[in-house]
């Protein structure tokens, strides 16, 4: 199963980030076994190119909070009082990585809701999650799933897109301007 | 100062401009509810995120820390996790530390600021 989503995954990113020289018959290929994987495995990623475009996230009426969403961790400022925070506890050390923590609410197998950090309270966030890498909006788990996670682009890539905006005249970043302005 | 809807507006912007170039990833960190019924003993965050993969998550970096800690030990793990992460293009500012029994964690609670589960250390 990791094996046949992992490869799934690959497809996908691979479809997307093809040189003009690969041929339409490679792509094809692609698409044909990406369909395999996802009735195989279940999933249904949100960028897969086989999703339809314009379908949109179901909208649940009804605010939903946790504990932990919303609440900062300390800082534990040395390594000295980080080992006395974990004390002879198992632990999980995961990085911090700069990017838009995201909430996914998931019901019978399907994405519900999209919400940021700044909405905790789980307002519906109208965002294109399709251009989103890791994302499912389909999955086999029947009961109810809440997952926090972090989305974020990579150096090269962030620094790449960056030159592509400030050539033609840095449109993308018109409601920035107006958030400062706020 | 700007609202939740105009920083809401914002990010969606930028993910909409980012998405097209298909630029954008996603990790998760946590799992906050679901999941448990597999792991009727122990509800380990570690192993909830693991099984996240066979749902088309992606993999979630991280390291499992066992043993009784030490400063030079944490330093060590820390370090490793980071260069890790970084070795892969991302940018990451440091690392959290958590407790790996979900249980126990939702019985620290909070101070009404903080998590008392988790703690972040900066590298």
């Amino acid at each position: 199963m990791y094996q046949k989503i992992a490869r799934m995954r690959y497809l996908i990113r691979l479809y997307y980030n093809m040189q003009p020289n690969v041929s339409r018959l490679n792509a094809g290929d692609m698409l044909k076994e990406i369909g395999e994987l996802e009735k195989e495995t279940g999933c249904v990623m949100a960028d897969s190119p086989l999703y339809p475009h314009d379908t949109a996230l179901p909208s649940v009426p009804g605010k939903i909070s946790h504990p932990d969403w919303p609440l900062p961790m300390r800082r534990l400022g040395s390594y000295e009082n980080a080992a006395a925070f974990i004390g002879d506890r198992s632990s999980l050390l995961l990085p911090l990585i700069d990017g838009i923590p995201f909430k996914l609410e998931y019901e019978a197998g399907e994405l519900l809701r999209v919400s940021t950090f700044a909405e905790p309270q789980g307002s519906v966030m109208d965002c294109p999650i399709r251009g989103i890498h890791g994302i499912p909006v389909k999955l086999p788990h029947k009961e109810r799933l809440v997952i926090a996670g972090i989305m974020y682009t990579k150096h090269d890539e962030y620094y790449k897109t960056c030159e592509i905006v400030w050539k033609r005249g840095w449109p993308a970043l018109k409601t920035s301007a107006t958030w400062r302005r706020t | 100062m700007a609202g939740a809807k105009d920083i809401s507006d914002m990010a969606a912007d930028i993910i909409g401009y980012f998405g097209k170039h298909h630029q954008l990833y996603f990790d998760p960190f946590s799992i906050l509810e679901g999941l448990k019924e597999y792991f009727p003993r122990r509800y380990s965050r570690g192993k909830c995120l693991d099984r996240l993969q066979r749902y088309g998550f992606g993999h979630c970096m991280k390291v499992l820390y066992h043993e009784t800690a030490d400063a030079q030990s944490v330093k060590m793990a820390v370090g490793k996790l980071l260069a890790s992460v970084r070795s892969n293009g991302i940018q990451v500012l440091g690392a959290a530390i958590l407790y790996d029994d979900r249980d126990y964690a939702d019985e620290c609670g909070n101070d009404g600021t903080y998590r008392l589960d988790a703690g972040t250390i900066l590298g």
